[in-house]
């Protein structure tokens, strides 16, 4: 190969060129590919920021410290001297004011543009913060000191600062504070920046929106605790008036044991010096003077009977009611019953009958109190029942007797039916009170059956008649 | 337009018609002629090469765009074959333009202005493509496109009965296909 190719000199010419066209192209790719990479690097600056300060904020509920936090990493990632927070002012009046939060590089150079913040107040659209606040989206201003609108821009280019930039800390579409930052370098829009600033200010927003939370939470739960205090001091109060009305009741009815003892010894004599009277010991009683005497025996018998109630009753609401018990006959106690009464049914033309088994086993109890149940049922059903019968049913089983007194008198509606074993409650509108009594004997009836164990109820149809029934257990148990 | 489409270029050229007629055109251009497939570059230099290219082959520039498209399409897929393998016909490649191709671009070319096409498909044997862009290079889709045809092993008819060159709104490309006999 002695011989080679020439190149001639136009095709030199042009391969350096060629190679000088290709160097260039390859310089250029990599200034791009070298731009790329820088902003790639930025980004993730940018989003290394906006992490930093979303795990700050996630971690407090305190808005100074995060935002403390926020414009002191903001600062540092931007190099820019001057950081401020202002927050939405709680009057109403819509005006951004400062929070007193700075981010100063050099406090003693920015302390009048500091002081003249502070003093101001910023109302929607006005100043840089007052737009971030009518806009809700971050500004950049590239050059304060071109912008006279600024009510700043004086103060700023006193001490050096040129270009600004501000966001919004929204709760939803709400701005709750805005971010503002200066420096003294005038800078161009950094659009991907002030895109990582917007979700900054949606992070800052959720520590705000978290902390209300909580407060709105606090005042819930003190508000409760305020009505469960009011609650338990109510409780104490009544506890309290409920245990004085039963120490008054207990009085009431220790008097009325009492009193109707004190009562009955004169009723005694009365009765008693009537009687002798009337069996003319004192001398011919003149016909028109006894009828008055025996009057005056049955109102005093009456009264008698009246004061028994009371004593009664007051005994057992005194709990002094002692059951006397001893092996009885329920049949012998319903005889002596019918017996007693017989002469009352007889005087209204009354049927009065038993129904009674005659294998009934002895019972076990107080016959002198079963004795005045069945005498009190007895007596109202003959006192309330103008037409027809009287009649007394007694069966057993193992365990209990059970006696049903009906009568075919005029009955009792079911609202009655349930007030009628209250005391005194004979009742204003009850139609037995033309009856007389003393509205005590159904209520002592009912207390001696419960005190044997038992109980008694009344099952009647208005216009037809009543049955009232008790059951007693066969052998009553003193501790049972 | 992309530095990418002035590489494809160039290398067509020189291909077809050799270096030397590229550094003609490049002088005849009067042009910079340094061109990163990653960097963007005036509509106009375009312009001009191809119009420095029309004159020294003596072709009309829209055919040079043409013939650019033409050969430039298989350079393309040996550069990115993953945009050709999961197409069997030009038909279904031509309907990926839009949503997976130039979707692509956007990403490795940033700033890329790509354009966009619509498609009447009512017909299974005519693909209708409707294409308006203000660079107006039809010319150059029609080439891109048959070049795809050569390279699925079809034949291709390629009517444009409405072309912005001719004054209409957009133009719009009636594509219809065969398979080559083998």
């Amino acid at each position: 190969m002695s011989e080679t190719t020439a190149l001639s000199e136009t095709q030199v010419q042009r391969l350096l060129k060629r190679l000088d066209r290709e160097r260039r192209a390859r310089a250029e790719s990599e200034a791009i590919a070298e731009k790329a990479l820088g902003d790639l690097y930025r980004r993730q600056k940018d989003v290394k920021l906006l992490q930093t300060i979303a795990v700050a904020a996630n971690q407090t509920s305190m808005v100074e410290s995060a935002m403390q936090f926020a414009i002191d990493a903001v600062c540092s990632h931007t190099a820019w001297p001057v950081g401020h927070v202002y927050f939405l002012s709680e009057d109403g009046t819509g005006e951004l004011k400062t929070g007193k939060l700075w981010h100063l590089e050099d406090p003693e150079r920015f302390q009048t543009f500091r002081d003249m913040t502070e003093a101001t107040r910023f109302k929607a659209g006005v100043g840089l913060p007052g737009q971030v606040l009518s806009s809700g989206k971050p500004l950049w201003i590239t050059d304060m000191s071109k912008d006279r609108n600024l009510p700043r821009a004086k103060a700023a280019e006193d001490v050096g600062v040129r270009t600004a930039f501000a966001f919004p800390v929204l709760i939803g579409q709400d701005v709750v504070a805005v971010l503002e930052f200066f420096s003294a370098d005038p800078s161009q829009p950094d659009e991907a920046l002030l895109e990582v600033m917007a979700h900054v200010g949606t992070q800052l927003g959720r520590v705000i929106e978290r902390k209300r939370g909580e407060e709105a939470l606090l005042q819930n739960a003190a508000r409760l605790e305020r009505a469960l205090a009011e609650n338990v001091s109510l409780y104490e109060d009544i506890k309290a008036q409920k245990n004085q009305l039963e120490i008054a009741n207990k009085h009431k009815s220790q008097f009325l044991a009492n009193m109707s003892h004190e009562l009955r010894t004169p009723l005694n004599a009365i009765l008693g010096y009537t009687q002798l009277i009337l069996g003319n010991i004192y001398g011919d009683v003149p016909e028109k003077i006894s009828e008055v005497l025996r009057r005056v025996g049955v109102s005093g018998h009456h009264l008698l009977s009246l004061i028994n109630d009371v004593l009664d009753l007051s005994k057992i609401e005194a709990g002094q009611l002692q059951l006397v018990t001893k092996e009885y006959s329920i049949s012998d106690v319903v005889h002596g019953v019918l017996a007693t009464m017989d002469p009352l049914a007889q005087e209204k033309h009354l049927t009065l009958t038993a129904n009674i088994p005659m294998d009934l086993p002895p019972g076990r109890g107080d016959a002198g109190r079963i004795n005045q149940v069945l005498l009190n049922l007895v007596g109202n059903a003959i006192k309330f029942t103008d037409h027809g019968e009287v009649c007394v049913e007694v069966c057993h089983n193992q365990d209990c007797f059970l006696v049903r007194v009906s009568d075919t008198g005029p009955g009792i509606d079911p609202v009655e039916q349930h007030r009628i074993f209250d005391e005194f409650q004979q009742g204003e509108t009850f139609s037995m009170r033309r009856k007389g009594g003393s509205g005590l004997g159904l209520t002592i009836a009912k207390q001696i059956v419960m005190h044997h164990g038992g109980p008694l109820w009344v099952e009647s149809t208005v216009g037809q008649g009543s049955t009232f029934s008790f059951s007693l257990p066969r052998l009553f148990n003193q501790s049972g | 337009m992309k530095g990418l489409i002035f590489n494809l270029f160039e290398e067509v050229v020189r291909r077809e018609y050799g270096d030397d007629t590229w550094e003609d055109v490049l002088e005849n251009a009067d042009v910079d002629g340094a061109y990163s497939s990653l960097g963007s570059y005036p509509d106009a230099e375009i312009t001009k090469l191809i119009s420095a290219a029309a004159s020294a082959l003596q072709l009309e520039p829209q055919v040079v765009f043409r013939r650019l498209g033409r050969h430039a399409l298989p350079l393309l897929a040996g550069k990115y074959p993953q945009f050709f393998e999961r197409h069997k016909t030009t038909r279904t490649f031509l309907l990926s333009l839009n949503d997976v191709i130039h979707a692509e671009v956007r990403k490795i070319y940033p700033g890329a202005e790509v354009p966009e096409f619509d498609y009447d498909t009512s017909s299974p044997d005519v693909l209708v493509m409707g294409y308006a862009s203000p660079r107006r290079l039809c010319a150059l889709a029609q080439g891109f496109t048959e070049g795809a045809a050569a390279h699925f092993g079809e034949e291709v008819v390629f009517e444009q009965p409405q072309c912005m060159n001719r004054g209409d709104q957009k133009c719009v490309f009636q594509i219809s296909f065969k398979k080559r006999a083998q």
